[in-house]
């Protein structure tokens, strides 16, 4: 990657720079929501508006995984994939398939979390494919997720638990024998299981992110300096 | 000229070649230094300079007890110029002389590639089995009714294939490898005792399952079934036959399925599994079909591209697992 290709550059400029916008209007405005909701007992939602900017900014971001894959950026494939997937899965397999998840902390963590630690990671993607962002840029990039990480998680697992009462009583992506396949499926028992999958996932993501963070502001100090 | 030390190491040979006819006096002793990958100091061990690489093993087992010589694993050399220091070779093959350094790695516990082969196949015959059987214990919310044709085929091919492996691991194949790191065996038996063992089992011999198939179409399968059997069966021989006992020697596969896939035995068994599906008409059977060729088909393109590497033009123009296609 010793020279930036124009076309891959004008390319991740645009994702990076629309990425990063959206995020910043799904953040404030779900900030805002947040704020004016504060009286409720438990927390009724977003508008939809929030909600349908939230689906198709993060479904975009399946393009992530691929541009590793593809040696576009340096980022390294498995932990992209990671990111999106548990996201998508969340968003699509969750929130969109159970109208109950979509209220309470858990849709609220995970919203302001995701939106909020966005926004400096798209801008610094953005200003890293021209120059040498501002040091204060690169120390709010590795530094939001210390607490955005968990927040997120803990969002994302409250979140999964709230919807999964309402996939197993309405049999959500289930089918029963007999039929002609002669196999069944529960998709509530299985995300039950693979919830634990969470353990290992955050282990991986918030220790590549710290090993990143040392990295990175290590050597941005004394660049600065 | 001539010096005592000279001398000595002579007296030593002559030694040693008293106690084994493999080895010619003429030649000196040869000193190793046996160092790990972080260049730390092992032992020192002194070798004839006939001698192979498995007696580099024995004699550094002599040394250190816990590294039997499955566990070992020498090379020379570092990073890209690493070379492996193979079983049956002698050291002499390598260049190594007195003073020479081997790099010492130890692979961890070991176990039997036979021994794993042997658990990782009886586990789907136990499990189909102790399904087919005893369903109520299985399934208990459910009335148990006889079974159809189709499920008393299906277990039966279940169980006949398996068994055939089992003949196979203790009569027809030879291994590379003696052993493999022991964890593995637990990826290995899950493998096949869950997915073609429990995953097929459990809606097999369920009392909800409903054939559509009519008996001819599932006799058809069989017939197709067994023909693959019997083809993987014959692939295995022609396989042994390219390899003497006792030895790692590798061969280029001819005949039969071979002039249209390096990896005959591969095709059959997959062709097996596909009329297996059909038969025993369940998706798991298709999702380990599925899981199965995806490994297979790695292992193919494997074997092809090292047999080409080894064998060159030799080679026949031939794909390495499905005839004209992949």
């Amino acid at each position: 990657m010793s020279k930036p290709n124009p076309l891959v550059q004008s390319y991740l400029a645009l994702y990076n720079g629309v990425s990063c916008l959206l995020w910043t209007y799904i953040s404030f405005s779900a900030a805002k929501h947040a704020y004016e909701s504060r009286a409720e007992e438990k927390f009724s939602g977003f508008p939809i508006q929030i909600m349908n900017a939230l689906y198709f900014t993060q479904t975009v971001a399946f393009l992530e995984p691929l541009h590793s894959l593809l040696g576009l950026v340096r980022s390294p494939f498995i932990t992209s994939f990671i990111q999106v997937a548990s996201r998508l899965f969340v968003l699509w397999g969750i929130i969109f398939l159970a109208p109950p998840a979509s209220m309470g902390l858990g849709c609220l963590l995970l919203v302001l979390s995701w939106s909020i630690v966005e926004v400096p990671r798209y801008s610094f993607y953005f200003f890293n494919l021209f120059t040498s962002p501002p040091y204060l840029l690169t120390y709010v990039r590795y530094s939001m997720f210390l607490v955005l990480y968990p927040t997120g998680i803990a969002g994302e697992i409250l979140c999964i638990l709230t919807g999964l009462p309402y996939l197993a009583e309405n049999h959500i992506l289930s089918i029963n024998m007999p039929n002609v396949l002669n196999f069944s499926f529960d998709y509530a028992s299985i995300i039950s299981v693979a919830i634990l999958a969470y353990i290992p996932g955050s282990y991986i993501m918030y220790s590549h992110m710290l090993h990143q963070r040392n990295k990175v502001l290590g050597s941005a100090k004394t660049k600065a300096q | 000229g001539i010096n005592a030390e000279y001398m000595g190491r002579i007296a030593c040979v002559g030694v040693v070649s008293s106690t084994s006819t493999k080895y010619f006096s003429l030649i000196l002793t040869m000193e190793l230094i046996v160092r790990d990958r972080k260049d730390r100091q092992l032992a020192t061990l002194s070798l004839p300079s006939g001698a192979t690489v498995d007696d580099l093993k024995t004699a550094f087992h002599k040394q250190s007890k816990k590294h039997y010589p499955a566990r070992q694993y020498f090379t020379i050399g570092t990073d890209k110029t690493r070379v492996t220091l193979q079983a049956g070779k002698s050291l002499s093959e390598y260049g190594l002389k007195s003073g020479d350094v081997v790099v010492f790695k130890d692979l961890g516990p070991q176990i039997g590639w036979s021994t794993v082969f042997y658990i990782e196949y009886f586990g789907p015959i136990l499990i189909h089995a102790l399904f087919f059987f005893f369903p109520s214990v299985f399934y208990p919310s459910f009335t148990v009714k006889p079974y159809s044709y189709a499920q008393t085929v299906a277990f039966w091919s279940v169980v006949f294939h398996f068994a055939k492996r089992e003949f196979e691991t203790a009569f027809i194949h030879r291994f590379s490898l003696e052993t493999m790191p022991i964890f593995n065996i637990f990826k290995n038996c899950a493998h096949y005792w869950l997915t073609s063992g429990l995953l097929i089992a459990y809606f097999l011999y369920h009392p909800l399952y409903t054939p559509t198939l009519p008996d001819w179409s599932v006799n058809m399968c069989v017939v197709f079934f067994i023909i693959c059997q019997i083809g993987n069966f014959f692939s295995h021989i022609t396989l042994r036959d390219l390899r003497p006992a006792g030895t790692r020697q590798r061969g280029i596969p001819r005949g039969g399925m071979f002039e249209y896939a390096t990896c005959a035995n591969y095709t059959y068994e997959l062709g097996a599994w596909f009329f297996f599906s059909i038969l025993s008409q369940t998706l798991a059977s298709w999702i380990f079909l599925a899981t199965s060729f995806f490994q297979i088909t790695q292992w193919a393109l494997k074997k092809h591209r090292q047999l080409k590497k080894e064998f060159g033009d030799k080679v026949p123009r031939r794909k390495a697992l499905i005839p004209f296609v992949l």
